[in-house]
């Protein structure tokens, strides 16, 4: 009789505990201080890496916010981690995707990736330089023959610049 | 990567504060001294070397010498053995050298460059402060080819007061921060100004944190005359790299940018600032991202670093600088996307355009914001906080619970959070009267 009960209030309190903190937030909104994975977990405990994947994927939330979640959640390489930045790669807000695109390649480190390779034909070409930064230190000939293709139709001058600038990486 | 050697420093007190104070060694067009570019307000002069290269009286003392206010005294004896040290780097007058930002009866007083011994200091400097001035800003800059970090090592007043410390600068109300590689310290950056504020000869030295035989450095003294009453002004520069379609020519009509310019410009107001009608600038390709501190060892990551960015300043004309980016990456070994500006110091260089310290560097990434019920873009803030770092603010207080040196701002608290110093964007831009003054004193705002 009581197991329903008792289960309820742990589903309940797993899902208040997912729900950002106030403190947590306070420390996104940073302006020039980056906060450390620690002083995060300090405020948030251990369910911090679902907060902040919570936080990324809201569409109620500022994009601010979304934004610093986003960069957050570089601390925090973990499957879960990985799938959502994946699906925000493909956000309708051309920031969030690129900001799901710059902590993909940070915690990807120059590898090969699907969505790092599709996202250099994203509409927006701050995206697409977004796509090409996280790409551009790999020395993967299918990632430089498709920065190659990328350049042939390239028409955005920065992002040629940059285009021309990863290929020119030895 | 430096960055992070520079961070792990035991005094980096405000480990961000300063890490987003860091800039590199300039180009290579510092010959010293550029007696021309010295003239406050005077036009652009690209420095040349000096004829007398090859000096070779560097370490000789001047301690006690009235040697300042008027024209280059005060420099007469610098050390000018090392002249054309930059002699044949690649980038030498890439940017066209340094450009004075002073103007309004601001003094200069160059020093000259300096060799800085084997324990990494300089000899004793003086300068003559008279009793209708108002401040100064002393300005070092490193000229050698590696990172190296500086600070104005003490400074004492005429009565014999230390005013800024060396290394335990924390412990004092005037702060001289170290700073990598043009160091910058303002005084006095303290409640305690007036009464500190002593018309006589100062004197100072400069200490590398990291000392070598062969280092140095450029050393030169603005002083600032007292301004008549009233709100002073400060000169704008906007510099864009096209970041969210950001152009010289789209920037006055944007939306996002007009309401921060607002921002900012009514933030300022209140500290009896006025923001000149800012001038518009556009930059070549290529500097949209910021993906690094300094541009050591060759290009950065896909892109470029704060140092290169800061000194394309020498494209504006005296005032503040910032420069507007899609991406702002300091450390590579961080997560990307955490900061939305950075200073060139605390303070920067606000006297010359054209060092990798001058100007601050702003996150524009999306032309429209989208704000969640009662909250308002930050961008205005943002902008106003990073030209308070870079006259001389620093943070009210740090996530790692330090605090800053001025009596009259709230540390802790929901007044903490509020002020324009708070590192985070939970402000509403109020500003202590000490800060105020402190945004003031700097040079480069004038009558």
């Amino acid at each position: 009789m009581r197991a329903p009960g008792l289960l309820v209030v742990l589903v309940a309190s797993a899902a208040v505990a997912q729900e950002p903190s106030l403190e947590l937030r306070k420390l996104l909104t940073t302006i020039d201080s980056p906060p450390t994975k620690a002083q995060l977990v300090e405020r948030q405990g251990r369910d911090t890496a679902m907060a902040l994947r919570a936080l990324a994927s809201s569409t109620r939330e500022p994009l601010g916010l979304r934004r610093a979640a986003l960069a957050a959640l570089g601390y925090f390489d973990e499957p879960a981690t990985r799938a959502v930045l994946s699906r925000l790669a493909q956000d309708p807000q051309p920031l969030v995707r690129k900001a799901a695109l710059e902590t993909l390649g940070f915690l990807l480190a120059g590898a090969k990736d699907g969505v790092l390779l599709q996202a250099l034909g994203d509409e927006d070409p701050m995206v697409r330089r977004a796509a090409l930064r996280s790409l551009g230190a790999s020395r993967d000939v299918e990632v430089r023959a498709a920065l190659a293709r990328r350049l042939a139709v390239e028409t955005d001058v920065e992002t040629r610049a940059v285009l021309e600038q990863a290929l020119a990486r030895p | 990567m430096k960055l992070l050697a520079v961070v792990r420093h035991p005094d980096s007190v405000q480990r961000w504060c300063l890490a987003l104070a860091l800039v590199n060694a300039l180009p290579g067009c510092f010959e010293p001294p550029c007696e021309a570019a010295s003239e406050p307000g005077g036009p652009f002069v690209p420095c040349a070397a000096p004829g007398d290269a090859g000096r070779s009286d560097a370490g000789a003392t001047d301690a006690g010498r009235a040697d300042a206010g008027a024209g280059d005294a005060g420099r007469a004896d610098a050390g000018r053995a090392d002249a054309g040290l930059d002699a044949g780097r690649a980038d030498a007058g890439r940017d066209g050298g340094l450009l004075p930002t002073s103007d309004a009866g601001v003094r200069v007083i160059d020093f000259g460059t300096l060799v800085l011994g084997d324990a990494g200091l300089s000899r004793e400097l003086s300068f003559l402060v008279e009793p209708a001035d108002e401040g100064f800003q002393v300005q070092v800059v490193g000229l050698g080819p590696s990172l190296d970090t500086y600070q104005v090592n003490r400074i004492f007043s005429p009565s014999g007061t230390v005013v800024a410390m060396g290394p335990d600068y924390r412990r004092h109300l005037s702060w001289s921060r170290p700073d990598v590689n043009v160091a910058n310290a303002v005084v006095l950056e303290s409640d305690d100004a007036r009464r500190e504020w002593v018309p006589g000869l100062w004197r100072f030295s400069v200490e590398s944190r990291r000392p070598v035989a062969t280092t140095a450095v450029a050393v030169k003294v603005f002083v600032k005359p007292r301004p008549p009453p009233g709100p002073q002004r400060l000169a704008i520069n906007l510099l864009f790299t096209g970041s969210a379609g950001l152009t010289a020519a789209t920037a006055p009509a944007q939306p996002r940018l007009t309401t921060a310019m607002n921002v900012f410009r009514d933030i300022f107001a209140d500290a009896g600032i006025t923001l000149d009608a800012p001038r518009y600038f556009d930059l070549p390709p290529g500097f949209s991202a910021i993906t690094s501190t300094w541009e050591d060892a060759g290009s950065p990551p896909m892109g470029r670093s704060l140092e290169a960015l800061l000194r394309q300043s020498s494209l504006a004309p005296a005032g503040m600088n910032l420069f507007f980016v899609e991406t702002l990456i300091l450390d590579p070994q961080l997560p990307p996307g955490f900061i939305l500006g950075v200073a060139g110091g605390v303070p920067g260089a606000t006297m010359t355009n054209g060092t990798g310290a001058s100007g601050v560097a702003i996150l524009f990434d999306s032309p429209r914001y989208v704000p969640a019920m009662g909250e308002d873009d930050p961008l205005g803030l943002v902008l106003a906080h990073e030209v308070a770092h870079q006259l001389g603010l620093s943070h009210v207080f740090e996530l790692t619970g330090l605090v800053d040196n001025l009596r009259d701002t709230p540390t802790s608290g929901v007044d903490a959070e509020k002020n324009l110093m708070a590192p985070t964007a939970t402000g509403n831009g109020s500003l202590s009267p000490s800060q105020g003054v402190t945004l003031r004193r700097n040079p480069v705002v004038r009558p």
